[in-house]
């Protein structure tokens, strides 16, 4: 059973996102392209892009190559579509702008290590990816991305693979907590009611802060910073109120904030966009939940699996069978691979 | 002739009017940037433009599928001057950059095959040629397929290459997964296919048996794991040198490959230029023509101005046969499509000679509107573009001047009255010349008496310059001043007021509705002073203001002050 066998014939586009840097997203990407190549799948690869990204064009150093082989497709940036050494075939120049130039979307001609720096916008990934299909990938890799700088989120794609490790924290159970809190984030209810999800597309359009009552009233909230926000929110609550919709990032401080001001909260779910946007830890999140607010997104993400990594850059290091295993009982069904060794525990 | 100034341009909408004007490619775009008005001494240009108008018009009309597959194409170019500029200046091209030289190129060839489909009849500056050369140059096999790459068939040389690099990396795959299948028959372990293996430090046996494995080496070591790495063997290792020189051969032959297609593109590089002109005016012209069709335009009649003649009054035409001012027109269109009562909109009639004519009547009768109008129609037909009226006649003028609006201009500490005779005087020296006045409520900042004056006295200047003066006023005095023609709104002189008041009776809030569908916004012209209609009154009771006021007002109207 590799990661591969879980994607292959049931999911076209699927990110890989790391929950920090070394927690094994590179490996976690190299083992499905490995297996791909072995079993003569044609792959479409590009990567959430960020704002403000640079290269050196002259050295091409700063990101990570990545080996693809013969027929395989990628959409990456021009500047470092010029510094790759496989040998590519330009299929289509999209009007796509990133930091580091246009996208090009090319085939490659030989095999060797490319460089990828893919689209900024969640709409510009799926376009890429959908123009990768219909060049012929039988599935699109998309290198992402979990944090503030990325605009783009992986809710675009049809399935995510989650990279933790050891990297997180020395003791184990905090990497634990902390990988289970955060699958359980990405894995948040979806907003099923279709007026309300209209509403809420609006607002979060117009980068509005707004709540929506019982009456589907839509009541926008005047407040500049996500941060200051829960206190407005809160003044703005009755018992008439319904949803909370954030445009930007949820935080802890909101949260408390709501908690605070108001006792109307019980009855009102907050809505974000996608899971990505949440920046609230696993303590703070448990007691939230059980003062009774409730958090739904617009966007699903789904979580393929989990790979885990249990050496730390700093030295230390889980046992990894221990590690493997608890982490596959406390995530099950979601099944964990341990990227060092290549095989899961299903 | 010089460019509208940004002040006629926002007065006239004129922006607006661009808005509408739809291009699909950069060198669209910068042909539409670059328009300018056409004036006097450029009449027949002007009427040469209008011919092309008039002919694309006709050739969108007989043939949308063409036209609509022309856009797609047009989707698809992109602007390359700073492509062509680095083929100029000597450098050579990059693999994206040819590919996209490749895609224009392409795109010249489908647009060359719509003007064979309209049978020649696109202007000739607008007539976009295929460029075999440049087909041939960057498709060297003739597949047509719209992708590029610095393909074997360049230089035998780099075919060469290619081939041996391709069978050694062939070979060296092989040789590998040979090897790593051996290893996994021999010891029964799983080698990843990266060819790394990953074994926990607790299995002495098998590291001491994987330390003895001539196809493995040591690579890295955790605190519980050994990782070793599929070692080539010689035969690999040589290979592998190999494939590092011939990838070092192959990118100097690609280079050499682009230098010779970049030397080859910049001798075509005039012809290329050529056809990116014409790509521009073609979209500009089908913007054009679509203009046209799309808000019902006509072709304005455009009479040169006579020549020879000294500066006389009696030289210039603009006469408007049912016009209509585009950005209302749309508004009260787009009113009614969103299911409000939007009402119609009136087109308006009216003819100018040079001197002054007044437009007067009741207020919310539209006369800014169509004072504005005839300014827009004028500008648009010196735009090279068709007017949205069912007939005009024009002499272009040679400059449209306007105030129109609040000119309170607090930057410059100057009242409504201040900005406006400074407005108006700027109008008064260029009065001598043939263009276009246009002065909404002539002197309407200060008290009646003063303005009065000075307002006649304004108009008996302008009515003896050659310019054309339409001004809108409440003083019918000035209309109706000698040698100055007085245009009237008809407003509400033919409506049954009894019915309307009973209607208003029953639905008090429906005021100005009424007054709107009631108003007629179209001119009459009026010879003698008796003729003129009093309809603030009955607007006023139409908005509602209370009866008493009204009794009272109708009073001081007919007994003289003092």
């Amino acid at each position: 059973m590799s990661i591969l066998d879980l994607i292959r014939g049931n999911y076209r586009v699927v990110s890989v996102v790391g929950m920090a840097k070394n927690a094994g997203k590179t490996s976690a990407l190299n083992d499905i392209l490995y297996s791909a190549f072995d079993a003569g799948i044609r792959l479409g690869l590009t990567s959430i892009g960020r704002d403000g990204e640079r290269v050196d064009v002259v050295t091409c150093t700063e990101k990570p190559m990545i080996y693809i082989e013969r027929g395989t497709l990628i959409a990456t940036a021009e500047s470092l579509f010029h510094c790759s050494e496989a040998k590519l075939e330009v299929l289509e120049m999209t009007d796509y702008q990133s930091s580091l130039g246009r996208i090009v979307i090319a085939r490659a001609v030989s095999s060797g290590n490319v460089e990828i720096g893919g689209p900024v916008t969640n709409q510009e990934i799926r376009a890429v990816s959908e123009r990768m299909l219909a060049f012929g990938a039988e599935l699109v890799l998309v290198d992402g991305a979990l944090d503030r700088v990325s605009s783009a989120s992986p809710a675009i794609t049809d399935a995510t693979i989650l990279s933790t490790g050891a990297v997180l924290s020395r003791d184990m159970n905090k990497v634990i907590e902390q990988s289970i809190h955060r699958v359980h984030l990405l894995q948040l209810e979806t907003l099923q009611d279709p007026v309300v999800r209209l509403l809420a597309e609006e607002c979060l359009a117009e980068r509005q802060i707004a709540v929506i009552d019982d009456a589907f009233e839509v009541r926008p909230v005047e407040a500049k910073t996500a941060l200051g926000a829960g206190i407005k929110i809160a003044e703005v609550l009755d018992e008439h109120a319904r949803y909370i919709v954030l445009p930007g990032s949820l935080v802890t401080k909101t949260m408390r904030d709501l908690l605070a001001a108001s006792s109307h909260f019980k009855a009102v779910t907050l809505i974000v966009r996608d899971a990505t946007k949440i920046f609230v830890d696993a303590r703070d999140w448990q007691l939230f939940k059980r003062a009774g607010l409730s958090v739904k997104v617009l966007d699903p993400i789904r979580v393929l699996a989990v790979t885990i990594n249990p050496y730390a850059p700093q030295g230390y290091y889980f046992d990894p069978k221990t590690f493997r295993r608890r982490m596959s009982e406390d995530l099950r069904p979601i099944p964990v691979f341990d990227v060092m060794e290549g095989e899961s525990d299903l | 002739m010089k460019p509208f100034s940004p002040e006629v341009i926002k007065n006239l909408d004129l922006d607006d009017i661009f808005s509408r004007i739809v291009v699909h490619t950069p060198y669209g775009e910068s042909e539409k940037k670059a328009m300018t008005p056409y004036g006097p001494e450029e009449a027949t240009a002007l009427i040469a433009e209008l011919d092309n108008v008039e002919r694309i018009t006709e050739l969108i009309r007989a043939n949308r599928y063409a036209f609509v597959d022309m856009r797609g194409t047009f989707s698809r170019v992109k602007d390359l001057r700073g492509t062509f500029l680095r083929l100029k200046a000597g450098e050579v091209l990059v693999v994206t950059e040819l590919f996209e030289v490749k895609m224009l190129s392409l795109a010249m060839k489908k647009l060359s095959e719509t003007a064979v489909l309209l049978k020649g009849r696109l202007p000739l500056d607008a007539t976009v040629h295929a460029l075999p050369e440049v087909d041939q140059l960057l498709d060297p096999a003739g597949v047509g397929t719209p992708t590029f790459y610095i393909y074997d068939d360049y230089a035998e040389e780099l075919r060469g290459v290619r081939a041996r690099l391709r069978e050694l990396e062939d070979q060296i795959m092989l040789e590998r997964k040979r090897i790593r299948a051996g290893l996994e028959e021999r010891l029964g372990v799983k080698v990843r296919p990266s060819g790394e293996l990953a074994v926990g430090k607790d299995d002495r046996a098998l590291i001491e048996r994987l330390n003895a494995e001539p196809d493995l080496v040591y690579s890295a070591e955790t605190y519980v794991n050994i990782t070793y790495r599929l070692r080539g063997n010689d035969a690999i290792d040589h290979m592998c040198s190999l494939v590092e020189d011939l990838r070092a051969e192959e990118e100097s032959e690609e280079f050499e490959v682009r230098k010779t297609l970049s030397q080859a593109l910049r001798e075509l590089l005039p012809y290329l230029e050529e056809n990116v002109k014409a790509i521009g005016r073609l979209d500009l012209l089908a913007a054009k023509g679509y203009f046209a069709i799309g808000f019902d335009c006509v072709r304005p009649d455009i009479i040169p101005p006579k020549t020879g003649a000294a500066e006389g009054l009696a030289s210039g035409v603009l006469e408007i046969f049912e016009g209509r001012h585009l950005k209302v027109e749309q508004q009260i269109k787009k009113a009614k499509d969103s299911g409000s009562e939007g009402g119609r909109y009136t087109a308006v009639s009216l003819g100018l000679t040079p001197g002054v004519t007044c437009i007067t009547g009741a207020n919310m009768g539209g006369k800014t509107v169509t004072l504005k109008m005839v300014g827009m129609l004028t500008a648009v037909a010196q735009y090279g573009l068709f007017v949205p009226a069912k007939a005009m006649r024009l002499t272009p003028r040679a400059f449209i001047y306007t105030s129109i609006g609040d000119l309170q201009d607090v930057d410059q500490g100057l009242s409504t009255f201040g900005a406006e005779i400074l407005k108006v005087s700027e109008a008064v020296k260029l009065s001598c010349g043939p263009g276009l006045i246009l002065i909404d409520e002539l002197a309407r900042g200060t008290n009646p008496k003063e303005g009065f004056a000075i307002s006649m006295a304004i108009v008996n200047h302008l009515k003896r310059a050659s310019a054309m003066t339409l001004i809108t006023t409440h003083f019918d005095g000035l209309a109706d001043a000698r040698d100055v023609r007085h245009l009237q709104v008809l407003g509400l002189s033919f409506v049954d007021f009894k019915s309307v008041m009973l209607e208003m009776e029953n639905d008090p809030g429906k005021g100005i509705e009424l007054l709107k569908r009631s108003m007629d916004y179209r001119l009459k012209e009026i010879h003698s002073p008796e003729e003129v209609p009093k309809d603030a009154i009955q607007i006023a009771a139409l908005m509602g203001l209370d009866e008493k006021i009204l009794e009272e007002a109708r009073k001081v109207l007919v007994t003289p002050r003092g």
